[in-house]
């Protein structure tokens, strides 16, 4: 049973969505017109901000084109001028006038008429910037009429996406569909197909795929075989001498310090996490302020922290000359230099700048877990240790599973670090996909691909293997 | 014994509280260094500060702020409200296509970052977009989004579904519904993707790197490619100023929460009293 209030009632005289979408359109284009949004760039001619309002009063513009004066008139653009003057009033008009007149609610006849006014508001919109200028000026100050452009600046391009935006709605109304509120996802839909769908086959197809000469594409096996050469190099781990082919060996280490890394955090941030969350618990207040001061130094840059520890490490650095003030040490010692001091110091700072990702989703976890689910375990003759690990653990293990795929993919790429600890004597697989895709030839270029290609493989495998069943609670964590 | 287990997790909580501020404070004690370009201490001085701005570097160090605040700014402010609008009209659709969605969504955020910045310098090459301050802004905007869903749709889902619809039983339209009821209900998530997303934009540096020409630098670029001639100490002291403004914007923000907290705390002694 319906009942029908009177709101109710006059909500449907009202307009309908999409006619009030085209009525925003209209609006908008006018404000296009108004506004000095429009700049007129030309080569090598200083840039002017006009509005098409101004152009239509002025008739004429003074102009220097390779320090040659010319006057531009705009007779050209003037019927274009008037109609993206006079339709947009024609339309709000229409819109506005046509349920007080006859008191029914627009239709698809009137949504059509709004349809075609639009798509013709639009189109000389586009026109005017291109008839402004004649090809016989242009001519005359050897222009071609590539080297001249309106570019709309971010008002106007923020108008023409609302007027197209409209034409939507009205073509919507056209076709006599109703608007439902899931629509406004259908941009996001493109969004993702262009920003994610697109880039992920685009690495695939350049992995196989280059750019020959004549513009066309070929495909190559050319990139592996560049990763694939037989040149063994001699790595060092943990003091083991491995004679390991050239990128394994890059990888394997980059492997080692994420692992380590990931490993690190966790050993670090789930006592932390545990010991604040008791705490929030027992005291009865959210620690929100003692928990947002270990995330604070995610605010300050990565790279001068980085910084900040090699002066602390360095040879004439903080620590050695507290050491040496102290008349512990003689000498100082050269913690960065020592192959294994340095490896340590290396994953020490890995841990230091991922801290934060892993302990925030382990937090949030931890704190929402009911304390009688603990109690109720030593109810049940469990002690603590078992309570713990039978108990605890397992609940908050969606917190660590996101923590670890915060941490372990930034870190197995993050190359920054090792970088600047080593003072560059270190390579991981970071600095050599960089340096592939920033050369110059196209070989190296796919070998570059073919790397970040394989990299996701890897990855995407790995995070298959830690699949985390409830994505969203986890997520939930990076919550500040 | 008890009362070293009892004071073991503040002990514990105060180390990791050293660990992680170490680096700050030697930024910070650097930031007051006398001699240019090391780390190496050579005297007191405020100069760095005085002279932020001026001079060769300073104002290389300025344009950089300004690009990375600006870029910053749109990214976060753009991205969240990509992603309010999706997820509000992402929650009218049915189970499969929300979770297919969301996975295609989150794909980014298992990816390397230097793989996300490698495939977008790809798609601008396909796109035939030239490499600048566009490029920039869309990929900052584009590997924004999933953090800012992931901020935003846990929290639309806790949302009673009911709640728009009685809303509009009591007479709201649908837009109004959206603005007065689900935004202020959403707001904590909104606010806590904005900042998310700030500060994912201001840090990065690999997702930068691939998609500008020579023409932009953000900072985070600025100080690796000044750093490489050693770290200039207007740097730290430019860090040690942001640190500073950060610190006092969450003390503030956190200032009400505190308060209503100890009231909490009180409240409870009282009832426990009783």
């Amino acid at each position: 049973m319906h009942l029908k209030t009177p709101g109710r009632i006059s909500e449907v005289l009202e307009i309908p969505v999409h006619i009030r979408l085209t009525a925003i359109a209209a609006l908008m284009s006018l404000v296009v017109f108004f506004l000095p949004s429009l700049t007129l760039t030309l080569f090598s001619i200083p840039r002017m901000n006009l509005s098409f309002f101004q152009v239509l009063q002025g008739g004429q513009m003074r102009l220097s084109i390779h320090d040659v004066k010319y006057t531009l008139s705009f007779s050209g653009a003037l019927p274009f001028l008037l109609l993206s003057l006079l339709l947009p009033v024609l339309i709000l008009l229409l819109i506005f006038f046509y349920r007080k007149i006859t008191e029914k609610v627009p239709g698809r006849a009137v949504s059509a008429a709004v349809l075609s006014l639009l798509s013709v508001n639009l189109v000389s919109l586009i026109l005017v910037p291109t008839k402004l200028i004649s090809g016989a000026v242009l001519a005359k100050a050897s222009v071609g009429s590539s080297d001249l452009f309106f570019a709309p600046q971010a008002v106007g391009n923020l108008c023409i996406l609302l007027l197209i935006t409209g034409l939507c709605a009205a073509a919507f109304g056209t076709m006599g569909l109703k608007m439902h509120l899931r629509m406004v996802s259908y941009p996001y839909f493109l969004w993702l197909v262009v920003f994610t769908v697109l880039p992920l086959l685009l690495i695939f197809f350049a992995a196989f795929f280059t750019k020959n000469s004549s513009g066309s594409y070929v495909f190559t096996l050319g990139g592996f075989q560049t990763l694939m050469v037989p040149r063994v190099i001699e790595a060092r781990f943990y003091g083991l001498t491995l004679h390991l082919q050239e990128y394994f060996s890059v990888f394997l280490r980059s492997l080692d310090y994420a692992v380590w890394t990931t490993f690190g955090c966790l050993l670090v941030a789930y006592p932390l996490a545990y010991a604040l969350s008791n705490r929030a618990r027992r005291t009865h207040t959210s620690s929100s302020l003692l928990l947002m001061f270990f995330v604070l130094p995610m605010w300050i840059n990565t790279m001068l922290r980085t910084y900040a520890w090699r002066a602390f490490f360095g040879q004439s650095g903080v620590l050695n000359n507290i050491l040496i003030s102290l008349h512990w040490i003689a000498a100082p010692i050269l913690f960065l230099k020592l192959d294994f001091l340095s490896d340590f110091i290396i994953k020490l700072v890995l841990v230091n700048d991922f801290l934060p990702f892993m302990l925030l989703p382990i937090y949030s976890v931890l704190v929402k877990l009911d304390e009688n689910v603990t109690q109720a375990a030593h109810d049940l003759g469990a002690n603590s240790r078992q309570a713990f690990s039978r108990v605890v653990f397992p609940l908050s293990m969606p917190g660590v599973i996101s923590g670890i795929q915060m941490v372990f993919m930034p870190a197995l790429t993050f190359y920054m670090i090792p970088e600047i600890i080593s003072e560059g004597s270190v390579t991981t697989i970071g600095t050599t996909v960089q340096t592939f895709i920033l050369s110059e030839s196209v070989v190296q270029q796919q070998a570059g691909n073919v790397l970040s290609l394989l990299l996701l493989i890897f990855v995407l495998i790995t995070m298959g293997i830690l699949r985390n069943s409830d994505k969203d609670t986890g997520g939930g964590g990076m919550i500040l | 014994m008890r009362k070293l287990r009892r004071y073991f997790p503040n002990l514990y909580i105060g180390l990791i509280f050293v660990f992680l501020y170490l680096p700050i404070v030697v930024l910070i004690v650097f930031s007051f260094n006398s001699v240019p370009k090391s780390f190496i201490w050579g005297g007191f001085t405020l100069d760095n500060y005085a002279k932020l701005f001026s001079g060769n570097d300073g104002g290389e160090l300025l344009a950089a702020l300004l690009t990375t605040l600006r870029v910053a700014g749109i990214a976060s402010i753009s991205s969240t409200f990509l992603a309010v609008v999706s997820c509000l009209g992402l929650s009218y659709f049915s189970k499969k296509i929300q979770s297919l969605v969301l996975n295609v969504t989150y794909i980014p955020n298992i990816m390397p970052e230097l793989v996300t910045g490698i495939s977008f310098m790809l798609l601008f090459a396909f796109l035939g977009i030239q490499k600048g301050q566009v490029t920039l802004v869309l990929a900052h905007i584009a590997f924004c989004v999933p953090f800012a869903v992931l901020s935003i749709n846990p929290k639309l889902r806790q949302l009673d579904r009911n709640l728009s619809e009685a809303a509009q039983d009591l007479g709201a339209t649908q837009f109004q519904a959206i603005t007065k009821v689900i935004l202020p209900e959403i707001m904590p998530g909104i606010v806590s993707s904005i900042l998310l997303t700030f500060t994912l934009s201001v840090d990065d540096y690999l997702v930068s790197n691939f998609n500008v020409d020579s023409t932009v630098q953000t900072l985070p670029m600025k100080i690796y490619s000044m750093a490489k001639f050693g770290v200039n100490p207007k740097m730290n002291a430019l860090t040690a100023i942001m640190f500073l403004v950060i610190f006092l914007l969450l003390l503030a923000a956190n200032v009400r929460t505190i308060a209503e907290s100890r009231e909490k705390k009180k409240k409870y002694r009282e009832v426990i009293r009783k």
